[in-house]
């Protein structure tokens, strides 16, 4: 639902229309039910890749229409590896075709053979429009490291 | 970046590292697994030859096959476990008693290391 610029111009005697309250009415309910996307996964995805790639170019490849000003950009998950190796795995975000981080993303850890929880959450600004989100990863092992099940990648527009 | 994905459920993830690393070299980026398919990532100077390349190595991987790396961590593995099923009972220093005076320190030094293993292994908990 779009949000519309509140009028802050009342004056004293001016009659309230119809098409106020029903302005008023749509910015609740935009506040109420803010643009939302959100990914589970269900199964588990693994990497073996020193370069930043998608974890899954369909499900982890959300898009929003947003209104114009700040997102959440939230994920978190297990790791572990794959093989018999341990490593290093980083996670960013692909806003519209840019990633968010540097050379080593938004966070990292390291990974062995135990599951080990991973996230972030990101605040970042956004004209409005129709925007994607994609979550990448790369990691450092001679293995690979790979994503158990249960993993959430959402985005909510909050401003 | 290219991305080609292909069917495999199974994979031994350093195998498939080194075989699609000899096979394509530098064109080789790294490759994503999940829901049953593999997704090799390439760079952008790859051929209808490379695409046709890595098909065939991802398809024809074989996931129970073992690097010479994977073969000698699986032997160490196995030496272990044996060796932990000949010696289930910490060394008894009485045993020993009646060997010279460095013999029991040896014995009690083993007897210390021994100990210390099982604490870091979680054995030593009731």
């Amino acid at each position: 639902m779009a949000w519309n610029t509140p009028k802050v111009d009342w004056e004293t005697g001016e009659l309230v229309t119809a098409t106020n309250l029903d302005q008023i009415g749509e910015n609740l309910n935009t506040l109420k039910s803010p643009p939302t996307v959100s990914h589970v996964t269900t199964t588990t995805y693994s990497v073996n890749s020193s370069t930043f790639v998608d974890v899954n170019a369909t499900n982890l490849n959300l898009s929003l229409d947003t209104n114009g000003g700040d997102v959440l950009i939230h994920f978190e998950g297990v790791v572990s590896r794959l093989g018999n190796d341990n490593g290093d795995v980083f996670f960013d975000v692909e806003v519209d075709g840019n990633r968010l981080g540097g050379t080593n993303g938004i966070t990292q850890r390291y990974y062995d053979s135990a599951g080990r929880p991973i996230g972030f959450t990101r605040l970042h600004s956004l004209s409005a429009g129709s925007h994607t989100f994609k979550l990448q990863w790369r990691e450092t092992g001679p293995d690979s490291a790979q994503l158990a099940a249960s993993a959430q990648f959402w985005v909510r527009e909050v401003s | 970046m290219q991305n080609l994905e292909i069917v495999q459920a199974s994979v031994n993830s350093a195998v498939l590292e080194s075989e699609l690393r000899t096979g394509l070299g530098d064109k080789f980026v790294g490759f994503s697994t999940g829901r049953g398919m593999v997704v090799v990532h390439l760079t952008d100077s790859v051929t209808e030859d490379d695409l046709a390349l890595t098909q065939s190595i991802v398809t024809d991987h074989d996931a129970t096959e073992l690097t010479p790396r994977q073969i000698r961590q699986q032997t160490r593995q196995q030496a272990i476990q044996t060796a932990r099923s000949q010696f289930t009972q910490p060394l008894d220093a009485t045993d020993y008693s009646g060997e010279s005076a460095d013999i029991q320190a040896l014995v009690n030094r083993v007897i210390w290391l021994e100990q210390e293993i099982r604490d870091l292994r979680g054995l030593n908990e009731s």
